[in-house]
């Protein structure tokens, strides 16, 4: 058998080789398996806090959505309830226009109709906040339109009530602002009757520019 | 000296058995722990060579009883192939005295050819410009190394190696009746059928010889005979030297017991005053240890055994180890060190990243629990839950505005009953009075002016006002009489319209 020729290796040699093949398996081994498995737990330790952040931050956004939600359910109702007072614009024209519709068939004569400009509603301004500069800016529009008809009918005293009754009656409502009547000189069976009636029409917001 | 060992094996290998003991330096003296014995199956070993290592680590095997961790192991050649001598120097420098030493050993026929294992042991002599001596040791090294391979098989790592004739030295050096025998004595060995003759001068080897006996029966009382003739030669030798040998010690390692008439035989025909027969069964007799040999192992394993737990090692003298073997060995043990530190390093390793990876797949098990029931509770994600949340307040600010809107115009018209107010109106005027002018304009103040004929249907018509539900309070403004005294009335009436809840 032919033995390794060790006989010049000291006990220095011995452990400096010893020490050099553990010194080389220590680092290599921090190298290539401590070091990214501690990478890898640090980095998995940051990521399940970023997500467990990101998830109870999610979970409080989702709640004030809902939240949210259930209270514009709450106003689009009461808006739906509102709107059953307001008329379309094709329905406002066309009341508008066949004005003498009721008149006649209250037994009215329709002596004169004349129409007021129309006016886009403005909401009421939110106070802005102290730190903003943005003082002039106007209040948002909305998509309500007020219009105004001056109606003035001669009849007896009871045909115009009923023509007021019947503008009332109207599925939409219909405000009479100012109800004037005046005893005819000539005619002391008849009033002479004007009336200012206000009708608000649901307009798209696109409008707003036309108007 | 004192040798830090307390616990030593010597393993005696010779031409037909394998011997050991384990032996224990205690406090009372040394304490046999362990003997073992085994047969070698025939052709191990030829003319003293090793030449079936595979049967050798066979019968070694039985060794393991007597194995111990951290234990010194000292090994014997068989005698036949071992050369032991004591050769005169007449130099002083260790590279000539190496130089000689080769050269003496190689003048020996049977290691002609061969790789030879030798060391020497140089001895001062005792008288000033006297040549000194050397104790020279050699053995074929592939026995040696055949010999270091089969105990490594079973385990046992070689710390040195010597003739078997210097382990029995050693041991009768441990004989309680030393100092009864004197200075000088004759230490005859009968072992693996060789006969080693070596004289002690004052306990230092002074002379050695080997004499191969006939292969008869080894229980005969002739071997005796033999031996006892070889015995007087070297006695008759030192006396005509002019030194007297009073003492002859016979150690029969090759028997437990040996043939009855023997000894008596020995003391007959040996020309000496004192003479003593060593066997392994009066071994313990001889040198005090306890328990005795009890049927296995021998004297020379004994003897081996002691090499490390004398306490002058000094005078253990040579080592048939190669270094290299020796070196080899250190080296390969300190490979198993670090392959054993490596491995458990390694080991240590893949359990801390074991249970790296264990706690790294537990954060994403709670991630995805976390992801699972964001989505049972039918959550978005955050981007469009932010984006939805913006859009729903934004829908709210214009929906909240047009309400707004919505019930600030209906709070700015009258919230009246037309039909209900005209009705009442026009029911409350008596015959007597006529309704000239009836102004409702954007308040909820009425005013109604119009004659009469008397004070008194003013007043009725007043009173018939205020039962109107449509009229809060009806108030009279103005009433006179237009033309003189008996003229018509004119009157003016005020009045605070009731309010009607707008649906």
């Amino acid at each position: 058998m032919q033995l390794l020729n060790f006989h010049t290796f000291t006990r220095r040699h011995d452990r400096a080789a010893i020490g050099a093949v553990f010194l080389i398996g220590v680092i290599g081994i921090y190298n290539w398996v401590v070091r990214p498995h501690v990478t890898l737990l640090v980095a998995s330790q940051r990521y399940e806090q970023a997500a467990s952040r990101r998830i109870e931050t999610s979970e409080t956004v989702n709640d004030e959505v809902r939240q949210r939600q259930e209270e514009l359910e709450e106003l689009l109702a009461q808006h739906a309830a509102w709107s059953q007072m307001t008329f379309d614009v094709t329905g406002a024209e066309e009341f508008l226009r066949n004005l003498q519709e009721p008149c006649h068939e209250a037994g009215c004569r329709l002596i004169s109709l004349s129409y007021l400009p129309a006016e886009r509603l403005k909401a009421r301004e939110v106070p802005s906040s102290a730190d903003s500069d943005d003082s002039e800016t106007p209040p948002p529009v909305t998509s309500l339109l007020a219009r105004w008809a001056l109606i003035t009918v001669h009849g007896s005293y009871r045909s115009v009530v009923r023509l007021i009754g019947i503008l009332q009656s109207h599925s939409k409502k219909v405000w009479i602002d100012r109800c004037q009547m005046t005893s005819l000189q000539a005619d002391a069976e008849n009033v002479a009757c004007e009336l200012v009636i206000t009708i608000y029409v649901t307009t798209g917001k696109e409008m707003e520019h036309d108007e | 000296m004192k040798s830090a060992a307390t616990t030593s094996l010597g393993i005696d290998i010779v031409g037909d058995e394998v011997n050991a003991v384990l032996l224990r330096k205690t406090r009372d003296g040394l304490r046999v722990l362990g003997t073992s014995r085994a047969s070698l199956p025939e052709g191990t070993i030829e003319g003293g060579r090793i030449v079936d290592v595979t049967g050798l680590s066979k019968a070694l095997k039985v060794v393991r009883e007597c194995r111990r961790r951290q234990v010194h192991t000292a090994l014997s050649l068989p005698p036949s192939g071992t050369l032991f001598r004591v050769v005169p120097l007449d130099k002083e420098d260790p590279q000539a005295i190496a130089g000689f030493i080769r050269d003496e050993i190689a003048q020996y026929a049977a290691f002609s050819g061969r790789k030879t294992s030798s060391d020497y042991h140089v001895m001062a002599s005792s008288r000033k410009n006297a040549s000194g001596r050397a104790l020279l040791a050699a053995a074929d090294q592939a026995s040696v190394e055949a010999l270091v391979r089969a105990c490594g098989s079973v385990g046992v790592g070689a710390d040195a190696a010597e003739p078997a004739v210097l382990a029995c030295v050693r041991a009768f050096q441990a004989a309680t009746s030393r100092e009864k025998l004197g200075p000088n004595v004759l230490l005859a060995l009968l072992k693996g059928g060789v006969l080693t003759v070596t004289v002690l001068k004052k306990g230092t080897v002074d002379f050695t010889r080997s004499r191969t006996l006939p292969t008869a029966d080894v229980a005969s009382v002739d071997r005796y005979d033999r031996l006892a003739d070889e015995i007087n030669a070297v006695l008759q030798f030192y006396m005509i030297e002019g030194m007297a040998i009073r003492s002859v010690v016979v150690i029969d390692d090759e028997h437990d017991l040996g043939p009855v008439e023997a000894e008596e035989s020995v003391r007959s025909k040996v020309a000496c005053e004192a003479v003593e027969v060593w066997t392994r069964g009066t071994l313990s007799d001889r040198v005090g240890i306890e328990p005795g040999l009890s049927g296995k192992g021998s004297i020379t394993a004994f003897g081996l055994a002691m090499r490390f737990l004398m306490d002058e090692p000094e005078a253990v003298g040579v080592n048939l180890l190669p270094k290299e073997a020796d070196r080899a060995t250190v080296v390969q043990r300190n490979l198993i060190l670090t392959a054993i530190g490596l491995a458990a390093l390694l080991l240590a390793v893949i359990l801390v990243t074991g249970a790296v990876r264990w706690t790294v797949a537990r954060m994403q098990k709670n991630i995805a629990v976390m992801r699972r029931a964001e989505l049972e509770r039918g959550d978005q994600s955050l981007a469009i839950a932010v984006v939805e949340r913006a859009a729903t307040e934004e829908q709210i600010a214009a929906i909240t505005g047009e309400l707004d809107c919505l019930a600030q115009a209906s709070q700015s018209h009258p919230d009246v009953d037309w039909v209900q107010l005209l009705d009442d109106v026009g029911a409350a005027v008596p015959r007597q009075a006529r309704l000239t002018d009836l102004t409702v304009d954007g308040t909820s103040i009425m005013q109604v002016e119009g004659v009469c004929e008397s004070d008194e249907a003013v007043a009725a018509l007043v009173s018939m006002l205020n039962r109107s539900d449509a009229i809060a309070h009806a108030e009279l403004l103005e009433s006179r009489r237009i033309d003189g005294q008996n003229g018509a009335i004119r009157y003016a009436i005020t009045c605070t319209l009731a309010s009607k809840e707008i649906r």
